[in-house]
């Protein structure tokens, strides 16, 4: 069983965290290698979060450090998050998609990540979601064994699946056609 | 710009249509060879697609017969279905994750798979999502020709992207743990 770091817990996201995950998006981005292809402005990001029509739900993983100013005050920091919203398979139903988790990189290898997906396997059995979907790069190899050690399956590999996408001004020319 | 064939419409999916479109769901799986791993029931399709907590959309593809008892009505079938759902990308935000298409073989090359597409490219500007996503089985080249026509890039060649899934005992361990 893990057991998170003094000063560190999982909690769900809320709209005031938007500016500082949208800063842990971008640095996941950037470590892909597609921080270019980022283009979510924060507005955006918290309307389409907390907004009249949610796209997405969020665990956040704050970090409480001590004071340095004598006040006794306690700052607290995110350093990861999990992005994720419901999906549907065609094969088992009602699934989870995950499309960002994310531990900064001063805050791995101490049970973080594993916790974020243990929190995730929560939401899953409570919504009565029986499948978890993800993607992740061929080349993170580091990444590739912990979600293996956790029971995921490359899909890609083993059965084929190819992802494709189709973007804006590609749905627009097909939307006016 | 593409017409349908007479008697052909493609129209919002209804919870009446449920138990056409579940075997349609098996046609395709069929054909992806994968037929054993649908496990869906009907009574839980209907649920997650015309319930309280709603997993998915369906546009349909009907085609209207004509009278075979000279009562003068029509029957109408099912020949086609795309099932989607809303999507987050924390690259370009609101998006459509298309989890099936298919037109039923005997009515392939009509124009029927462009059309559904269309319909979903017009959900798609109509709800502001930037990126429509989807799988393809890698072997299947027809289907890939064709979505490539329309605009659709294969990021797992492109870009390296690989899927996984995690499923049901594994999420249940990893809840427990």
């Amino acid at each position: 069983m893990s057991i998170l770091p003094d000063g560190i817990a999982i909690r769900k996201g809320v709209i005031d965290d938007c500016e500082e995950v949208l800063r842990l998006v971008k640095e996941l981005a950037e470590y892909e290698n597609l921080l270019s292809q980022v283009r979510l402005t924060l507005d955006q990001f918290r309307e389409d979060g907390f907004g009249d029509n949610p796209y997405f739900q969020l665990l956040v993983v704050e970090k409480r450090s001590s004071s340095d100013s004598g006040t006794g005050e306690e700052k607290a920091k995110l350093i990861g998050h999990a992005l994720y919203f419901k999906k549907y398979s065609t094969f088992e139903g009602r699934s989870i998609y995950l499309e960002d988790i994310y531990v900064a990189p001063a805050f791995r290898k101490q049970g973080i990540g594993f916790a974020l997906f243990k929190n995730l396997a929560e939401v899953a059995v409570y919504e009565n979601c029986v499948r978890i979907d993800f993607c992740v790069l061929s080349w993170n190899k580091m990444a590739i064994d912990f979600y293996e050690r956790l029971g995921a399956v490359n899909i890609t590999k083993r059965e084929n699946w190819h992802c494709f996408g189709i973007l804006d001004e590609e749905i627009r020319k097909l939307a006016s056609c | 710009m593409s017409k349908l064939p007479n008697g052909v419409v493609i129209r919002k999916g209804v919870t009446d249509d449920c138990e056409e479109v579940l075997r349609l769901v098996k046609e395709l799986s069929e054909y992806e060879n994968m037929l054993p791993d649908v496990k869906l029931t009907l009574d839980q399709f209907r649920e997650d697609g015309f319930g309280d907590n709603l997993y998915f959309q369906l546009l349909v593809a009907e085609k209207c017969g004509s009278s075979d008892s000279g009562t003068g009505e029509e029957k109408a079938k099912l020949i086609g279905y795309a099932l989607y759902f809303k999507k987050y990308s924390t690259f370009e935000g609101r998006s459509i994750y298309l989890e099936n298409l298919y037109v039923a073989l005997a009515f392939r090359k009509q124009g029927i798979g462009f059309a559904l597409f269309k319909n979903l490219a017009k959900v798609a500007v109509s709800e502001k999502c930037a990126r429509i996503e989807f799988c393809c089985l890698s072997w299947n080249k027809m289907a890939i020709d064709f979505y490539e026509k329309i605009g659709a890039v294969d990021i797992t060649k492109q870009e390296n992207w690989h899927c996984f899934k995690i499923l049901d005992e594994e999420i249940r361990m990893l809840a427990s743990c």
